[in-house]
C-alpha cells in the first residue's frame, strides 16, 4: 500500500507543485536549483532521533531559503529536491525506511511555506529581521505537526500498532526539529553580513548536535540490544520456546498503545516483557519452566530479583515482580493498586505462551478470556483484540 | 601557582580596560560558567568543556582592549563550584585558579594581539579564525603544562600524559576556539540575534551528549547488574567477576595498555562468565569434576549466550576477546589481552574455594601462574603478581595448612555425593 500511495499521489502532487512554482518563480531559476540540490543531499546526512528514525535536513533548508525570502525558489526546490532526495535515501538506506520518509517530508514542506508565506505577507520588512525569526516559530511547528500526521498516517508499522501510539511517538521527536531549524536560521540569519562563512557558523554547531544524537542514538540501540540478548538468554538455554520473549514484547507494546498507555509505561512494558522469564535461569531445567512444583509467582520473584540488580531497571523489576498478581480476588472488587503495565504484560506472555502450546489465535484468546473472573483484566484482554485484528490474526 | 594565577589577574587590572558594556560580559560569563560546570563526555577519551568557545568569542566582541580581562575573571568565577565551598579543602581549586587565569591569559593575549585593529569587515575573517586556531593551540599547550605541573605536585605517584597523545583535545578545542570567535564576528556585523541561536544548537548538543553519556552508563550498570545475577547462580563465585575486573584493570595498568584497551579488556572482565546464566543450574553447582558429556554441555551453553551478546554491535570485540581468552585458558595461542584475561581468571579460580577444589595459597597460586607462562606468557605472568604483591593484596588460603584442609573437606564431600 505504501508504494502505490507513493507513486500515484505523493509523486504526482509534489510535480504539479513543482510545476506550478517553476511557472511563477522561474526567473530564480538558479536559486531553486541550490535549494533542490540542499534538500536532496540533506536526505544523505540525516539526524538520528531517539528513536532511531532517520530525519533529512530539510527543515534546516526550509528554515534559512525562508529567513533569506526565497519562499518561491523554496517551493519548486521541494518540489525537484525531495523525490530526489527520497530516490537517494532509497539507494542508501533501502526502500522501506526511504518510502516513510517522503510523506511527511512533502507535507511538512507544504504546510510550511503556505504558513510562512501567510504570516510574512502581514508585515513589510527586510530579510533576516526579528519578525522573520518570529514567524518562523509557527511555520517551523506547522511543518513538525503536519510531518508527524503523515508520517502517522502512511508508516509501515500502523498495520502492527494504533494509530495513537505512532503519532505520540512522532510528536516525541521534537528536539529535532528545534535543532533543524535552529542551525538553519543561524544560516539564514547571518548569510548576508557573513557570505559563505554562515555556512561554517551553522555547520560547526549543527556538526557537534549531529555528532550528539548519533551517539545518543548509537547508545539508545546498543541498550535495546542488550536487553533484547538478555530476554533471549532462557530461550538460549531451553528454558522458554524459541522467540517467547520478542514476540510477547510486540504484543504488549501494541495492547499499551491501544490502552493509551504513557510513553514511559510502553518502554517499561516493552522491558517487562522481554524479561519476565529470565527467572527460568535460577530454575535451570527445562522441566520446571512449564509450571511443576513453581509457580508463576516464583518466576516472577526469580525474575523480578534478577532484573533489580541493574539500578536503571527498578521500575520494571517491580513490573514483572507484580504482573501474576490476579487483577481482583474472590469476593473483593478490582484491585485498584495494581498498575494497568502489570496486567499488559501477564496478557501478552500468557497469549504468547497459548500461541506456543499450539492454539491458533483465536483459540488462545478464548482460553484467555476465560480467565476474566480474577486472572485477566477484561479491559486488556479487550485491547488485545484490535491488536489480532490489525495483524490479520483474528476476523474483525 | 595560586600566587602566579593573582599575579596574572593583576596585570590584566592594571592594562586592560573594564568590559563594556557590563551586561553582555554578565550574559556571556554566566554562558561561560554553565558549560564549564556541563562538560560533556564525546567519547571513552574526549571530555570537552564549550566554554572555550565563548571565551574567543568574549575576546571578539568586547575587543581587545578589555576581552582578556574579562575572560579571566570568568575563568576565575567559574571555580566557585559549590562541592569545593561543601569540601572545606582549597588546595585544587586554588591550583586550578592559578592554572586557568594564566593560561587564559597568555592564550587569550595572543589572540588579542593577532585580532586586526579597527571595526571588523567580513574580508578579517580568515585571519581571525587563523588568530584563534594559533591562540587555542598556546592556550591548550600551557594549559596542559601546568596541568601536569600540577598533577606531579598534588599526586606524584599518577604517569604525566603526553601533550601530542591528546591530538582530539587540541582538534576540539581548536574548533570550538573558531567557532566562537566566528560566533563573535556574527555578533558584531550580524546582530543580537545570532548568540541565542548559537547558544540553542549548543545546548542541544549538550543535552545530546550527556544524554548518551547517561545511557551509557545504564547500559554497563544493566550489564553489571545482570553479571551479578549470574554470579548468584553459584555461591562458590560469588565476587569472581569484580576480581577478575579488578585483576585485568591493574594488570594492563603494569603492561601501560591504552585506555580503549583497559575498557574493553574490563568489559570483557565483567562479561567473561555470561555464557553461565544459560547453564542448568545444577551442572554449575555439581560437587567434583565434570564429566566429559557435562563439560561438553557447559561450553555449548556458554557458546549459545556469546553468540547473543556478539549481536550486541559495541560488545562484538568483547565477545571475540572472551573467545580468544578461552582458547588461551584451553592452551592455545592468543594475543596479550586475551592472556591478561585468561590470566586474570585463573589467579582468581586458583585463590578461591570452588565446589570441586579448595583455594591454594596466593604463593602456590603465583608459582603455577609461573608455570603456565609458557600459555600465559612471561609478560603477562610477572605483570600480575607485582601489580599485586605491590599493593599489599594477599588472595587465597592463608597458609598451607588450611589449604590442605579445605582441600581434604571438598574431598569428602564430593565422595559423599
Amino acid at each position: 500500500m505504501p508504494e502505490r500511495f507513493l507513486w500515484r499521489v505523493v509523486l504526482p502532487a509534489t510535480a504539479i507543485a513543482g510545476g506550478l512554482s517553476m511557472a511563477i518563480w522561474r526567473h530564480e531559476l538558479l536559486l531553486s536549483l541550490v535549494i533542490a540540490g540542499a534538500l536532496a543531499a540533506g536526505h544523505l546526512l540525516p539526524l538520528r532521533t531517539s528513536q532511531g528514525r532517520l530525519q533529512p535536513m530539510s527543515p534546516a533548508v526550509a528554515a534559512a531559503a525562508a529567513l533569506v525570502h526565497a519562499l518561491g525558489p523554496l517551493a519548486w526546490g521541494a518540489a525537484l529536491g525531495l523525490p530526489v532526495g527520497w530516490a537517494l535515501s532509497r539507494l542508501r538506506y533501502g526502500e522501506r525506511t526511504a518510502a516513510d520518509l517522503l510523506p511527511g517530508e512533502a507535507a511538512g514542506a507544504a504546510v510550511f511555506v503556505a504558513v510562512f508565506a501567510g504570516l510574512d505577507s502581514l508585515t513589510v520588512h527586510e530579510a533576516g529581521s526579528w519578525l522573520d525569526l518570529a514567524a518562523l516559530l509557527p511555520s517551523g511547528a506547522a511543518w513538525y505537526l503536519a510531518s508527524a500526521g503523515a508520517r502517522t498516517g502512511w508508516t509501515e508499522s500502523r498495520r502492527r500498532f494504533s494509530g495513537s501510539l505512532l503519532w505520540r511517538a512522532a510528536l516525541r521527536e521534537w528536539p529535532v526539529y528545534l535543532v533543524l531549524a535552529a542551525a538553519g536560521s543561524l544560516f539564514g540569519m547571518t548569510a548576508h553580513a557573513l557570505g559563505p562563512w554562515a555556512a561554517l557558523l551553522a555547520g560547526l554547531p549543527y556538526g557537534f548536535v549531529h555528532l550528539a544524537f548519533d551517539r545518543l542514538a548509537n547508545a539508545s540501540a546498543t541498550h535495546r540490544q542488550t536487553i533484547r540478548a538478555l530476554g533471549r538468554v532462557p530461550e538460549a538455554g531451553g528454558f522458554s520456546i524459541p522467540g517467547h520473549a520478542e514476540r510477547s514484547a510486540d504484543v504488549a507494546v501494541a495492547i499499551g498503545g491501544e490502552l493509551r498507555l504513557a510513553p514511559g509505561d510502553i518502554r517499561r512494558v516493552e522491558d517487562a516483557a522481554l524479561l519476565a522469564d529470565i527467572g527460568r535461569v535460577v530454575l535451570g531445567a527445562p522441566a520446571l519452566a512449564s509450571g511443576g512444583a513453581f509457580t508463576s509467582t516464583d518466576l516472577a520473584h526469580w525474575s523480578s530479583a534478577i532484573i533489580a540488580e541493574a539500578p536503571t531497571l527498578q521500575a520494571v523489576a517491580a513490573l514483572v515482580a507484580e504482573s501474576p498478581r490476579p487483577y481482583r480476588r474472590p469476593g473483593e472488587a478490582r484491585d485498584a493498586s495494581l498498575p494497568p503495565a502489570a496486567q499488559v504484560v501477564k496478557v501478552a506472555t500468557a497469549y504468547d505462551y497459548a500461541i506456543g502450546g499450539g492454539l491458533e489465535p483465536g483459540d488462545a484468546l478464548e482460553v484467555l478470556h476465560r480467565g476474566v473472573a480474577y486472572d485477566y483484566d477484561p479491559e486488556v484482554l479487550a485491547a488485545l483484540r484490535p491488536v489480532l485484528q490489525r495483524r490479520g490474526q483474528v476476523r474483525a | 601557582m595560586g600566587a602566579a594565577g593573582v599575579a596574572a589577574l593583576a596585570l590584566l587590572v592594571a592594562f586592560q580596560e573594564l568590559p563594556r558594556p557590563l551586561w553582555l560580559w554578565a550574559v556571556l560569563a554566566g554562558a561561560y560558567v554553565g558549560l564549564e560546570y556541563a562538560a560533556v563526555e564525546v567519547s571513552d577519551r574526549l571530555l570537552i568543556s564549550s566554554a572555550v568557545a565563548v571565551a574567543f568569542g568574549t575576546v571578539v566582541v568586547l575587543g581587545p582592549e578589555s576581552g582578556v580581562l574579562a575572560v579571566a575573571v570568568m575563568a576565575a568565577l567559574s571555580l566557585a563550584h559549590p562541592a569545593y565551598f561543601a569540601r572545606r579543602r582549597w588546595t585544587l581549586p586554588v591550583a586550578n585558579f592559578g592554572q586557568l587565569v594564566v593560561s587564559t591569559s597568555v592564550g587569550l593575549g595572543l589572540l588579542a594581539v593577532l585580532l586586526p585593529s579597527g571595526p571588523l569587515t567580513r574580508g578579517d575573517i580568515p585571519r581571525i579564525l587563523a588568530a584563534a586556531g594559533t591562540a587555542a593551540l598556546v592556550f591548550d599547550w600551557v594549559n596542559s603544562r601546568l596541568v601536569a605541573f600540577m598533577t606531579r605536585r598534588l599526586y606524584p605517584d599518577r604517569p604525566p600524559q603526553a601533550w601530542a597523545s591528546l591530538f582530539s583535545n587540541h582538534l576540539a578545542m581548536t574548533v570550538l576556539a573558531m567557532l566562537g570567535s566566528l560566533a563573535g564576528v556574527a555578533y558584531l556585523l550580524g546582530g543580537a540575534l545570532v548568540l541565542p541561536l548559537v547558544g540553542l544548537t549548543f545546548v542541544a548538543g549538550h543535552f545530546g551528549f550527556h544524554s548518551y553519556a547517561r545511557l551509557r552508563r545504564a547500559h554497563l550498570d544493566t550489564v553489571h547488574g545482570f553479571v551479578k545475577a549470574i554470579e548468584a547462580l553459584d555461591p562458590y563465585t560469588r565476587g569472581h567477576t569484580d576480581r577478575v575486573a579488578h585483576f585485568v584493570t591493574i594488570t594492563g595498568g603494569e603492561l601501560g595498555l591504552g585506555p580503549e584497551r583497559m575498557e574493553r579488556l574490563h568489559s570483557a572482565a565483567l562479561l567473561h562468565d555470561a555464557g553461565k546464566l544459560a547453564v542448568p543450574a545444577a551442572l554449575l553447582r555439581k560437587a567434583g569434576p565434570l564429566t566429559p558429556e557435562e563439560e561438553a554441555a557447559l561450553v555449548r551453553h556458554m557458546r549459545v549466550v556469546e553468540s547473543l551478546l556478539a549481536e550486541i554491535e559495541v560488545l562484538a570485540p568483547v565477545v571475540g576477546l572472551l573467545e580468544e581468552a578461552h582458547r588461551v585458558a584451553a592452551g592455545g595461542p592468543g594475543g596479550r589481552e586475551a592472556r591478561v584475561l585468561a590470566a586474570a581468571d585463573a589467579f582468581d579460580a586458583m585463590t578461591s574455594t570452588r565446589s570441586f577444589q579448595a583455594a591454594v595459597t596466593q604463593a602456590q597460586a603465583f608459582a603455577q601462574l609461573r608455570a603456565r607462562a609458557g600459555t600465559l606468557g612471561a609478560d603477562v605472568v610477572e605483570a600480575l603478581i607485582p601489580a599485586v604483591t605491590r599493593r599489599g593484596e594477599v588472595y587465597g588460603s592463608p597458609d598451607d595448612a588450611s589449604s590442605a584442609e579445605v582441600a581434604r573437606l571438598v574431598k569428602e564431600r564430593a565422595i559423599r555425593a
